[in-house]
């Protein structure tokens, strides 16, 4: 298990290579000069020159990303272009609004464990087409209309209605321990950005957990269990449901990670400062340095999401062995 | 397992039937009523209450060395002054009146000696009164190249500054900029600039107190700015918001002078989608709308019930289609290019691409600008005498239009490009991403310069000359219209107004020389950019000026009276 978990580790700063490569040349690909917008519209070109060496710009890519990898290994991500800032500050201040988003939104899509249950168990009924057509209709619908839809819905109507302005419509409240919003109106907040982007995935999760239920439930061990007598309760819950949550427990895990990248549309248009929000904003500006930072960020929480998902693997299902 | 019952089934029809019908009451059931909106209630100021303004991003910086986009500069603009301020006369024209200066004098344009009002305060915690020494001090700082000032070319025409508005010799400081006295500034310019004053309206050239700057430390200032103006800065949390409240200890105590409004909230909001909403629910006394919402926007209720007003605000700002005077094809036929102006179609442009809102434009100056004259293109949009030209000439040789990469300039060149067709000429559309557009614009007529392009330019500050000089005086239209036009004819006129005093006499000179480039033709003006705005009409006295700036001192909500 220790040198499976070493071999992951190492594996992970391949893996940050890899990322903070891809980065850097999508940066450099990708239209606009952050000395430029820098600059303003009325600059010399002498004066973007300056910005440009100022900021090491006018160095070949791989020298900049040779300089970028020096920092990182100091922990130092350097500072923001626009601004002035420590990343790694920015990082910090950020990160806590976007885990609590995360999480959330893993708690929310579990939601999809029951449904995808109660579908499997009544395949072909109207219940289950219902289910499971919705579920797809949901899966389908970009994050960033769903998130317009829910503002307008439970955001602008709800109040005209009902008069109470229940869920504010952007923001994000003060924490304590750093994540758990500390009062109503912080966790307002965080219920129609959370519901949005973890109702997509309660469609998945419900219906890969149909898919896995099924399968589960025409297995011999529980034909055997049938047979002898037990009732159809008890084998649900005791035999199918442990069977059968195993292998969506890992993606809602991964999930997790994966929920980084959503987490960038979803705060854009909640208006939620969070690590997506900071990155949306960082690539408008050409803001390299936070761009990076923020990547590094969310590839980190994916790629331990994954890592703590194989070791709760192991520990599930014992017949699974991590090996070094 | 039970099946769903009969009755479950029931209450489940009767729910979604409750929710269909709740749905379409919220989409038919505001009332109807009719009127037009105004900019609030026009009563006796009273203090008091929030105005809840959004950002559409987190501004870059909030004080006068970099404040430089419309969110850094609209707070700026609360906190800041300088010496003079732009104020919309009764012609809706921006123009500069005193604000620290009491008055001002100079006999030849290039030296001038403003002397500045008495008892003028920096906010707390500085607290203490404004000599002519913080604005040497100041500008010394923005044109100092260490300290990194992004709109210190508006000081370049400053003796000591070069053409970026950075010192040439940091050692001497910005010589140009002497204080007499406490009270008496002298500030000799690198050239005669009768506009002068028109440009220190500008946040780079406010007072700000430099040596308590330095005390606590640029970063820290940056964060929490002070100046003399009626808001002071409270909190701003990046990406999050700016709060302002008003200063308690405001030096002008004159009538009208405001604040009235206790605190002025400024979430940042990036999304304009989202921003509309907030500002529909309730939480937001002003807004832009998403694009293709102007017209439902406008036909709301609640703007038909006048409590709301939906606007289209004149700015200073100009798009254009450019014409490489170097290309041998268009620089050398005037009469080509005539015609091209003339089958521009800028009301469709307006109509198809923009929602309406922008103004055609009659020349390069816009509406709002002192000394502003409509119809100055004699090239005006006549598609039948440019046909005709077209006819005359035996048909146009195909021409290429350049735009950078984006939506909007793309459907605006669509437009053009049928236009244009319709009159005989055949153009053909290319675009680049901005960087490399630029450097090909740059280029003139070595290694595959340009023909048509689209190009705009926003006002640094209220003054013809700021349109007119940088975009097509001879040394500066290379990287200013990108049209390499040069007639020594207009150099001269535009020279002769830089050193006319007059005001009148000044804006005639400069009306010549707009009218003399309209007729050699380099570039056709598109439209004047209008800002379509809706704000709440809870707060009273809104005026969204030519700048894009409001003066946040000036506004109230009357229904603090009643509390």
């Amino acid at each position: 298990m220790v040198t499976y978990v070493i071999r992951r580790l190492i594996q992970l700063v391949i893996v940050l290579i890899g990322v903070t490569v891809i980065t850097f040349v999508i940066m450099f690909a990708i239209p606009g000069d952050p000395a430029q917008q820098l600059a303003g519209k009325n600059a010399t070109p002498e004066r973007i020159a300056t910005i440009r060496t100022q900021l090491g710009l006018d160095q070949p890519i791989y020298i900049q990303y040779y300089r970028f990898v020096g920092r990182l290994v100091r922990g130092d991500l350097g500072e923001s272009y626009q601004l002035q800032k420590p990343v790694l500050q920015m990082i910090v201040e950020n990160a806590p609004n976007t885990i609590q988003l995360a999480v959330a939104a893993v708690l929310i899509e579990l939601l999809g464990i029951p449904l995808g249950i109660y579908s499997a168990l009544r395949q072909f009924t109207f219940w289950d087409t219902a289910l499971t057509t919705t579920a797809l209709i949901i899966w389908g619908i970009p994050v960033f209309v769903l998130g317009v839809f829910m503002q307008w819905l439970f955001g602008l109507k709800l109040q005209e209605w009902t008069g109470y302005n229940v869920f504010p419509l952007t923001g994000a409240g003060d924490n304590v321990l750093g994540v758990i919003p500390a009062s109503w109106s912080s966790l307002a907040t965080l219920i129609l950005p959370a519901v949005t982007l973890g109702l997509i995935e309660v469609a998945y999760i419900s219906y890969m957990q149909r898919a896995s239920m099924l399968e589960v439930i025409r297995a011999d061990y529980i034909r055997t269990a049938r047979a002898k007598g037990v009732s159809e309760g008890m084998v649900v819950r005791k035999h199918a449901f442990k069977n059968a949550v195993i292998p969506v427990m890992t993606i809602a895990g991964i999930d997790l990670g994966a929920l980084m990248g959503g987490a960038i549309l979803t705060e854009t248009v909640f208006n939620r400062p969070g690590i997506g929000l900071m990155i949306y904003q960082a690539i408008g500006a050409r803001d390299l340095p936070v761009v990076a930072g923020g990547v590094l960020f969310a590839t980190l929480v994916y790629v331990f999401a994954n890592l703590f998902v194989d070791l709760g693997y192991a520990w599930v299902d014992p017949r699974i062995r991590l090996e070094g | 397992m039970k099946k769903p019952t009969r009755r479950w089934r029931g209450l489940l029809a009767v729910a979604a039937v409750l929710i269909v019908a709740a749905l379409l009451l919220g989409a038919c059931g505001a009332k109807e009523s009719t009127g037009n909106g105004g900019t609030g209630d026009q009563g006796t100021p009273v203090a008091g209450g929030t105005y809840n303004y959004p950002l559409s991003a987190n501004p870059v910086s909030i004080e006068p060395v970099n404040a430089q986009e419309s969110e850094g500069m609209q707070v700026a603009h609360q906190v800041f002054q300088g010496l003079t301020k732009y104020v919309l006369n009764d012609k809706g024209e921006m123009e500069a009146v005193p604000d620290i200066a009491e008055k001002w004098e100079s006999t030849d344009s290039q030296t001038w000696t403003f002397h500045l009002k008495k008892g003028v305060m920096f906010q707390a915690p500085v607290s203490r009164e404004v000599k002519a020494q913080d604005f040497v001090d100041g500008w010394n700082y923005v044109t100092d190249p260490a300290n990194e000032s992004f709109v210190s070319y508006i000081l370049a025409p400053v003796e000591g500054s070069d053409d970026g508005g950075y010192q040439v010799d940091t050692k001497k400081g910005l010589t140009g900029v002497k204080a007499l006295d406490d009270y008496t500034l002298e500030v000799k310019l690198r050239y005669p600039f009768a506009e002068f004053p028109q440009t220190l309206g500008h946040t780079v050239a406010a007072a700000w107190p430099v040596d308590y700057a330095k005390e606590i430390g640029a970063k820290k200032f940056s964060q929490k700015p002070v100046g003399t103006g009626p808001y002071m800065v409270e909190s701003w949390k990046n990406n999050q918001s700016v709060t302002l409240v008003k200063n308690p200890d405001y030096w002008d105590t004159s009538e009208g002078a405001g604040p009235y409004i206790d605190t002025i909230n400024m979430p940042i909001i990036t999304s304009s989608q989202t921003e509309w909403l907030e500002f529909q629910k309730g939480t937001l006394d002003y807004t832009t709308v998403p694009p293709g919402q102007v017209a439902a926007a406008e036909n709301k209720p609640e703007v038909k019930s006048g409590q709301w007003t939906a606007k289209r605000w004149p700015t200073l700002a100009l798009y254009y289609v450019g014409m490489n005077m170097k290309d041998p094809t268009l620089g050398q036929n005037a009469e080509l290019r005539q015609a091209i102006s003339q089958s521009t179609d800028a009301q469709n442009v307006i109509n198809i691409v923009n929602e309406g809102v922008p103004l055609p434009a009659t020349g390069y100056v816009p509406l709002g600008m002192p000394g502003y004259a409509e119809g100055q293109n004699p090239w005006a949009y006549d598609p039948e005498a440019a046909k005709s030209t077209i006819d005359d000439m035996g048909g146009a040789p195909t021409l290429e239009y350049w735009y950078n990469t984006d939506e909007g300039h793309q459907k605006i060149a669509e437009v053009l490009q049928a236009g244009w067709q319709n009159a005989g000429i055949d153009v053909k559309l290319s675009n680049f991403e901005w960087g490399t557009f630029l450097d090909k614009l740059s280029k003139g007529n070595k290694g595959g310069g340009s023909q048509l392009f689209r190009m705009g330019w926003i006002a640094d500050y209220p003054s013809m000359d700021n349109f007119l000089y940088p975009l097509f005086q001879s040394d500066q239209a290379r990287t200013g219209s990108y049209t390499f036009y040069s007639n020594p004819e207009v150099d001269k006129l535009l020279q002769e107004a830089r050193s006319t005093m007059d005001a009148q006499q000044r804006y005639d000179l400069y009306l010549q020389a707009e009218k003399q480039i309209l007729t050699d033709m380099p570039a056709s003006p598109l439209y004047f950019y209008r800002d379509f705005r809706v704000t709440n009409n809870r707060v009273a006295n809104y005026v969204h000026n030519p700048m894009g700036f409001t003066d946040m001192w000036t506004l109230w909500i009357p229904e603090q009276a009643a509390e």
